[in-house]
């Protein structure tokens, strides 16, 4: 013990720096990552008049809506902001509907296969997006899905599919198959007990799932690219991505982030109200060691 | 094959018969999801590859194809731009995994600590991953403007840089602002999954160390990043493959210029396809693109145990 103590005391101090540099790392760290959002809040409250000066101020003064009040009557924010709502709802709908049944149908039936198909999820979610899309533009003109909601629907389903399969199963796999045999003694028919006792059971990790899908679908901009040309089809994650290609865009610039906030709106929300089983869904899905 | 000799449903066992009943009904619900991973992955992915042995031009029209081998991959090897485009790939990709990786674990090791607020901390890093790149993109080029951008003002103020920099054109700074946008936009899945692996490292290990004289560098380098390789070899692979396929982020923000400076395989492909319409050599890319790729697939599978 002898030798221990000068370690101690020295340990005492390097811990209390150690510890110093640790909140220095974390708030430096932080700074970055919430600045842009108060930074983006902060321009979408300014006039832009006072947005173009070699002295920037870091509050708005005075504040104003009125960014706010534009984006809200420019018909090229609006309309594809609904277009992104209906798309994502229809998409995240279908995604899980489709993908429950894949997901239970590798967790609880037995029949042979069962890990090919899983390999071909998982090396489907890692195709790049951009060869298939070549052939997806040229089918879909031949059959009628070019430019339609369904369409976008369609390939954003197909894209987020894999992911749903996999997560979902592996919320099934967590309820107790002991349940499930219980409720089929009781006289309940397979579907009966999928639909009665295990999906409301997996309910956390079903609405993960809804969520997660959402959220991908929002922020795509590839596929509303390639497949959608109207601006009555357009997603806003597209819409704005032109708007700020535009001389427009470029020079309201606080309009631009003031619509910008409102579209990043519904996705924050959603992740901030159901963080706890995004997280789960975010360690499980790719990565089941 | 027996099943047409003797009816089946009478002689088998009934076990068996449960047994294929079940089986059925497995493959029974699998089929919506193959179908719509068939028409929109599998049939585009052999027409892909079938696209980049022939000469498609689209102004010609749609149904004017000429099959021509391989000379859409020989033209690639000999375009005098191919070692750019495969450079800024390999940067992207080094860049883009590196940078991540080295920010997700830094903070999922500060916040793995024992520390204020740390749920606070954690709930706010990832919520970049919920901003849609288009915005992230908007807002970072406001940040990063050259001429009224917050970053150039308070760096030239604080006497960092003597003048202001057009950090997305300038050749020097093009790629490390990129990455630093790309680390923001894309460390939290990988945070996410560091973090749980740390917090999942018994305590135990640490205090038995510390007891046999571990200093802080030890503990990290012997006991911390030993039991955290498989989580972070699954993740750097991961990423690998994301990186390579990635488009947006690129196109949001500098759509691969400067003139080619910023143009991966990704956007390339979108520029042969979409701009220039040469789908047939677009798709070669493409393949070549996915052949890249399939090599991390490949090792990124063999890492991962189906438990089904």
């Amino acid at each position: 013990m002898e030798a221990a103590r000068p370690r101690s005391v020295g340990g005492r101090w390097w811990r209390r720096a150690g510890r110093a540099g640790t909140y220095a790392v974390l708030l430096g760290l932080m700074t970055w990552v919430v600045f842009p959002f108060l930074w983006a809040l902060s321009t979408s409250l300014r006039p832009v008049d006072t947005l173009f000066t070699l002295t920037p101020e870091w509050l708005p003064r005075p504040v104003t809506l009125e960014n706010y009040r534009w984006a809200l009557a420019e018909p090229h924010f609006v309309i594809p902001l609904r277009n992104s709502f209906l798309v994502s709802t229809g998409t995240a709908v279908v995604s899980v509907a489709l993908a429950s049944a894949a997901a239970y149908s590798l967790a609880r039936f037995r029949y042979r296969g069962k890990n090919a198909v899983v390999a071909a999820l998982l090396g489907t979610q890692m195709l790049p997006t951009m060869l298939l899309i070549i052939p997806i533009f040229l089918i879909y003109a031949r059959v009628d899905l070019y430019d339609t909601f369904a369409g976008l629907i369609l390939a954003s389903t197909a894209w987020t599919l894999p992911y749903a399969v996999l997560l979902l199963r592996s919320f099934f796999l967590d309820v107790p198959v002991s349940i499930e045999e219980q409720a089929l003694v009781d006289g309940c028919s397979r579907l009966g007990a999928f639909l009665r006792v295990t999906l409301p059971l997996s309910l956390a990790g079903l609405v993960a799932v809804l969520v997660f899908v959402f959220i991908w679908t929002w922020g795509d901009m590839l596929f509303p690219l390639i497949l959608a040309k109207n601006i009555d089809r357009q997603t806003a994650a597209l819409s704005l991505f032109n708007m700020m290609q535009s001389t427009r865009g470029a020079t309201n610039y606080s309009g631009l982030l003031a619509a910008g906030v409102l579209f990043t709106l519904p996705a924050v929300v959603l992740f901030v109200l159901l963080q706890r089983p995004l997280l789960e869904g975010l360690r499980a899905g790719a990565l089941k060691e | 094959m027996a099943d047409h000799v003797v009816s089946p449903s009478l002689t088998l066992p009934r076990r068996t018969r449960t047994r294929r009943r079940e089986a059925v009904q497995g493959y029974l619900c699998l089929v919506p999801v193959l179908l719509v991973l068939g028409f929109v992955v599998a049939w585009p992915l052999y027409e892909a590859v079938r696209m980049s042995l022939y000469d498609i031009y689209l102004l010609t029209g749609f149904l004017k194809e000429t099959f021509i081998g391989l000379q859409n991959y020989v033209r690639f090897a000999q375009d005098p731009n191919a070692p750019t485009y495969l450079l800024n790939t390999l940067i992207y990709v080094v860049g883009g995994t590196a940078s991540q990786f080295l920010v997700a674990l830094t903070l999922a090791l500060v916040l793995g600590r024992r520390i204020a607020f740390a749920a606070f901390w954690r709930g706010l890093a990832i919520i970049p991953w919920a901003m849609p790149i288009t915005v992230t993109a908007m807002v970072w080029k406001w940040i990063l403007n050259g001429q009224w951008g917050i970053l150039n003002y308070v760096l030239v103020k604080v006497g960092i840089l003597g003048e202001y920099v057009s950090w997305l054109s300038s050749p020097v700074w093009l790629w490390p602002s990129i990455l630093m946008v790309n680390a923001w936009a894309g460390f939290p899945f990988m945070f996410i999954n560091l973090l749980s692996g740390v917090q999942g490292i018994p305590r135990e290990l640490y205090d038995a160390a510390r007891i046999d004289g571990a200093g802080g560098a030890a503990l990290f380098w012997r006991i911390t990043l030993p039991l955290l390789r498989p989580v972070i070899a699954t993740l750097l692979l991961l990423s690998v493959i994301i990186h390579l396929r990635e488009f947006a982020t690129l196109w949001v923000l500098t759509s691969g210029g400067p003139g080619i400076r910023s143009t991966t395989l990704s956007p390339l492909v979108y520029v042969t396809s979409f701009r220039y319409f040469r789908l047939g050599y677009g798709a070669a890319i493409g393949v070549i693109l996915m052949g890249a790729s399939l090599v991390f697939t490949v090792l990124y599978l063999r890492r991962v145990r189906f438990e089904a």
